[in-house]
């Protein structure tokens, strides 16, 4: 095995002995010429001025090489500090962009834990049927508004959406108006439309979709009627404060 | 007493005077400035039916909305159409007749009525009686005067229970 080996390296180097003179050759070539090259380079960077010169002139080449690794590296950094804006805004860590903080300003009353978040508070929750927009059910802290043409109107809002940009019902959607936000969670025939104030923390969302779906499990005999009878109403309003009270009140 | 409470939509060209019905019969609560910026507002009031009281959500529907074969979205689960022309322009009737002639075809739009507005503007009484003959319409009415309004709304309320027994 060990003599095959030695055959073929001494056949190689008989094959190759041409090519690595010629290599050698080059090799000397392309050293001489680069010396040059430093020794010329080293002149100009020596002088300043030439430096300068040489530079400007070379400005257009430099910006095609540079200009899209500057161009990746400013997406970069802008995309990352971006990120970072939009964490703040979530955890509600900036005070500065915290309601609460400007409230606090405001109203003097501080915040005992010295640090500014707005927690999510549900304020009212109505079922909607999807089509006439007609109020199935409501649950409300307090009375902040008539239920049933808020319902007709959110739904008008979102026939308006459809038809003009043909935005397709999404499962769950948000819509943030001023201190307020509503929570659209979208089923079949009906969707829930939950109207909170505070910082749209994900895991309050998550509690609110999934006490939905409970209820829905539980109720969806009662949703069928396309003209609403009180009766119906009246068992199903029932079900639906029962059901919500906890999530209101936590 | 039953309580029943149901959605009824306005259509009609530009102008014809749906707003004006809405406004002589409820005090709304939303800014008309929605009636351009998303081509509905809905008003609501409630009226006794026999033995039963019903809610009405009223969306009045921009003509730009009706003219433009829009509204199919805004129409969907309507107990109740209320289609509304000009008496002076006839074009806005034939519009009208058209379309309300094509939803006539669908078990889900039967309860509806032909308001032919505006009947204040005509003052002489052999075009009225001309109008008549040639017109179709449930009810003449006026906003401006009132005339007929109470009874339209009445009409399709009663519609709306009969067709829920």
């Amino acid at each position: 095995m060990s003599s095959e080996n030695q055959a073929f390296d001494e056949l190689r180097e008989i094959l190759l002995s041409k090519d690595k003179e010629d290599l050698y050759r080059v090799n000397d070539e392309l050293r001489t010429q680069l010396l040059g090259e430093i020794g010329s380079i080293r002149s100009e960077l020596d002088d300043p001025e030439l430096f300068s010169q040489k530079i400007s002139g070379a400005r257009n080449q430099i910006v095609d090489i540079l200009g899209p690794v500057m161009g990746r590296m400013i997406k970069k950094y802008i995309q990352v500090e971006i990120e970072k804006i939009n964490q703040k805004l979530q955890s509600g860590t900036d005070k500065f962009t915290s309601a609460s903080y400007w409230k606090s300003l405001f109203t003097g009353k501080k915040n005992g834990s010295g640090t500014v978040v707005d927690p999510a508070v549900l304020l009212e929750i109505l079922l909607i049927r999807n089509d006439s927009g007609l109020l199935l059910a409501k649950y409300s802290k307090e009375e902040i508004s008539d239920a049933d043409m808020i319902a007709g109107m959110f739904t008008a809002i979102r026939s308006f959406m459809e038809t003009v940009l043909e935005a397709r019902k999404s499962e769950v959607g948000l819509i943030d108006y001023g201190d307020y936000k509503i929570l659209v969670q979208s089923f079949g025939t009906f969707y829930f439309a939950f109207i909170f104030s505070g910082t749209n923390d994900p895991e309050f969302k998550q509690r609110m979709v999934d006490t939905a779906n409970t209820f829905v499990e539980r109720n969806k005999l009662h949703m069928h009627n396309h003209v609403i009878d009180k009766s119906t109403e009246t068992i199903l309003e029932k079900e639906f404060v029962n059901h919500f009270k906890n999530l209101c009140e936590k | 007493m039953r309580k029943i409470i149901s959605k009824v939509v306005l259509i009609g060209s530009i102008g014809v005077g749906k707003t004006s019905l809405v406004r002589r019969f409820v005090h709304s609560k939303f800014d008309e400035e929605y009636l351009s910026t998303i081509g509905v507002k809905v008003d609501k009031f409630t009226v006794q039916s026999d033995d039963s009281e019903v809610e009405m959500l009223i969306w009045d529907l921009a003509g730009e909305i009706f003219l433009n074969n829009m509204f199919d979205k805004y129409l969907s689960g309507a107990s109740g159409i209320i289609g509304v022309y000009d008496v002076t322009r006839p074009r806005t009737q034939h519009q009208l007749i058209e379309v309300m002639d094509k939803l006539k075809l669908s078990k889900d739009y039967s309860n509806q009525i032909i308001l032919g507005n505006k009947i204040d503007l005509i003052e002489n009484e052999v075009d009225q009686l001309e109008l008549q003959k040639t017109f179709s319409y449930d009810y003449l009415t006026s906003a401006r005067t009132g005339q007929h309004v109470k009874d339209a709304f009445y009409h399709i309320a009663k519609k709306i229970t009969t067709s829920d027994v």
